[in-house]
């Protein structure tokens, strides 16, 4: 098992670049914004961000506007989608260049996709789900534009999402699942409003999905994948009740998942690697002050020292 | 190798032609050699390396997907540029070139979803030329497409996001949604038949409940209890029961049920009572299962809820306390599965006495009856040590 393998994983996130050609890879390129989220946030938080060239990361970012509506897309030429808005907001946050967006632009579209009950559709054609609630919140939040919005709605419509296991789903009725509790838990932290959550009640939901191998699931009898270390473990500290489950467990089943020689982090132990679980695996550790690397924020998911950039350095 | 132009268009050419396309699979080279080649006398030309069609079946070889993939991209982003400046120019949409650069835009679009199912913008493409039509057939197609990829990716959210576009605009422009919603009820069942917990598709069900009528959603309930039995270890099922029942319980307290079969108390009293035994009964049949505990939990939570004054509320909890003893060892080497109903019942009685503060006494009064079950929870589960220690009773 041993340590994290921090030199591994740097190279394996800077390799993924390099290998283009394989089918499995082709079809990622739709989401290659969010994919340079997940790299980028994981080197940072490795202290590894000095690896990258920013103008290059920049010039690319900025090419994937959409000048239109001033919304992003996955990949450049893709339509916008308030998803990849937010992971060019992040990443551009982290190379410290938000100076390079039109602020008004990018939160007009944001904002422009609040529906009259409060809810966010993910783009102009209308799909509607709680993790755009908090992908729009957050964004405007890091655009300090949060008064372009209907917060009390945002917020209602969120609460309305809410389980009687205390969980959230995608939609009122829609089953809890640890992903959106985030997403929810995450938009109710960033508004203020985490007195719409019984804490007991949903840190129990939480910590019922710590499971024997010491990894969470993300829903009842469910497997256990590193990616959950992410959503339920921000969800119990924004709540504070990450003392109900054993972090050195977790912190084990982490590093197992690692592969040792070519780098990376795998959903559960033996399976291939991918540049989303590494961020994740990374992220969970970071979350548990795990030695060497930078604390991560819960609520927008990027390291504490650019949040503190963002909201005290004004 | 053929170029990817010539494989796009033999791609293209297949999914035109067969209309009832029901399954696709990428398939490995060597595999072609085991598929039976006394295929239909086919009027089309196609590279059988590649290709092989039958039946409503489609296989693509891994071999030439990457090319393929590179030229759908490449003609889709092609036709796209030429579609949307002819949208705005041309004040009559029957003009032949604005049709032309539509059936272009069509017909690239599908190829590469086909390649990609979640390749956002050729989904858009699709609903950028859908939205100025009203043909209910057309639609009707879109649906079929998307049950085409949900076939060989059954979590492709843009597939399900497609159909609930599409869904919307029937719903908006033809009201009537019986039928689809019937033929959505299959879909989802089959789909998580062969993929199991499949939080998408369900969601896609959830999501059609506020198109339900109060009938349709005591047919499902009633529909879907055989396949819950066969399924007891499917949350997801369990969940999407109880957004059924949210639903028949709102209708009755606020008296909607306009067949009046469910608007009195005594009928929610029965009703829930019915969903409490049979829960009971898979409980005691199949050892260990968190989904079959999860949902006693939210039943509880709504008897409690309508019940706690009555008279009523001392019998349940008889029950209930039954139902947990009999389900509680004391012994952590019993085996795997007994131990897990162990745990399930214990950390439910725990659950009972915090979820329903109103009866808290009561449930205070029963727990020498259940024992220490907090110890015992310690013991099969350490690692929430901590937290079964603060919710102790």
């Amino acid at each position: 098992m041993g340590e994290l393998a921090v030199e591994k994983h740097t190279e394996y996130i800077l390799s993924i670049e390099k290998r283009k050609d394989d089918f499995e890879s082709l079809v990622m390129e739709h989401l290659r914004l969010s994919g340079a989220y997940w790299g980028l946030t994981a080197l940072d938080l490795m202290h590894k961000i000095g690896s990258v060239k920013p103008d290059d990361v920049v010039t690319w970012i900025m090419s994937c506007q959409d000048k239109e509506s001033g919304g992003f897309g996955g990949n450049v030429g893709h339509d916008p989608h308030v998803l990849y808005t937010l992971s060019a907001v992040q990443v551009l946050a982290i190379l410290d260049r938000l100076d390079a967006l039109d602020v008004e632009k990018v939160s007009d579209y944001v904002a422009g996709l609040q529906n009259e009950d409060g809810s966010f559709s993910g783009d102009m054609w209308g799909e509607i789900d709680t993790r755009f609630s908090y992908v729009a919140i957050c964004c405007l939040s890091l655009l300090h534009r949060l008064r372009k919005i209907n917060v009390e709605k945002a917020v209602d419509f969120i609460v309305s999402c809410k389980n009687l296991d205390g969980g959230f789903g995608c939609i009122p009725g829609g089953e809890s699942h640890a992903g959106q509790i985030f997403c929810c838990v995450g938009a109710l932290a960033i508004t203020g409003s985490l007195h719409h959550i019984d804490r007991d009640l949903l840190g129990w939901w939480l910590c019922e999905r710590q499971c024997k191998d010491g990894g969470l699931n993300g829903r009842p009898e469910k497997l256990t994948d590193v990616c959950y270390s992410w959503w339920v473990l921000s969800s119990l500290i924004i709540i504070d009740r990450v003392h109900w489950i054993d972090k050195d467990k977790l912190s084990k089943f982490i590093l197992n998942c690692q592969d040792l020689e070519k780098g990376g982090i795998s959903d559960r132990p033996d399976n291939a690697v991918d540049v989303f679980h590494t961020y994740f695996g990374v992220a969970g550790l970071s979350l548990m002050e795990y030695p060497g690397l930078k604390t991560i924020d819960p609520a927008y998911a990027l390291p504490v020292d650019v949040v503190n950039r963002i909201f005290f350095q004004k | 190798m053929e170029e990817g132009d010539d494989l796009l268009l033999q791609l293209e050419q297949i999914l035109e032609n067969d209309e009832q396309l029901d399954e696709i699979g990428f398939i490995h080279p060597t595999q072609f050699a085991t598929l039976d080649t006394n295929s239909d006398s086919h009027s089309l030309q196609f590279n059988t390396h590649f290709f092989w069609n039958k039946d409503h079946k489609l296989a693509i070889s891994f071999e030439v997907l990457s090319p393929l993939y590179r030229a759908a991209v490449q003609k889709h982003s092609c036709a796209r540029r030429n579609y949307k400046p002819i949208v705005r120019s041309c004040s009559k949409e029957g003009s032949e070139e604005f049709l032309a650069s539509e059936i272009d835009l069509l017909r690239h679009s599908k190829a590469l979803v086909v390649l990609s199912p979640n390749f956002p913008t050729a989904w858009n493409s699709r609903k950028l030329i859908l939205s100025n039509h009203h043909d209910l057939t057309l639609f009707l197609n879109e649906l079929q497409l998307s049950t085409l990829i949900l076939s060989y990716s059954p979590k492709s959210e843009c597939a399900w996001s497609h159909r609930r576009w599409i869904i919307k605009l029937i719903a908006e422009r033809f009201q009537n949604l019986e039928a689809i919603i019937r033929n959505e009820s299959e879909l989802v069942k089959k789909i998580c038949e062969k993929f199991k917990m499949n939080y998408r598709a369900w969601n896609h069900w959830c999501w059609l409940v506020s198109y339900m009528t109060t009938q349709q959603v005591l047919d499902e309930l009633s529909k879907l209890r055989k396949w819950a039995e066969l399924h007891v270890a499917d949350n997801s099922c369990f969940h999407f029961r109880r957004r059924l029942l949210v639903r028949v319980l709102q209708n009755s307290s606020t008296g909607k049920a306009k067949d009046a079969s469910f608007n009195e108390e005594s009928h929610t009293c029965s009703f829930l009572e019915g969903e409490l035994e049979w829960n009971e009964l898979l409980i005691r049949r199949y050892v260990g299962r968190e989904a079959l505990w999860m949902h006693r939990r939210f039943l509880s939570h709504c008897w409690i809820n309508k019940f706690a004054n009555d008279s009523k509320l001392n019998m349940f909890l008889d029950r209930e306390m039954q139902l947990v003893k009999t389900c509680l060892v004391s012994s952590p080497d019993e085996f795997n599965d007994i131990l897990v109903q162990a745990y399930l019942a214990a950390a439910y009685f725990l659950w009972l006495s915090k979820a329903a503060p109103q009866i808290r006494y009561e449930i205070h009064g029963r727990s020498r009856e259940a024992g220490d079950v907090t110890s015992l929870l310690v013991k099969i589960s350490p690692e929430k040590t901590l937290f079964w220690q603060s919710m102790g009773i």
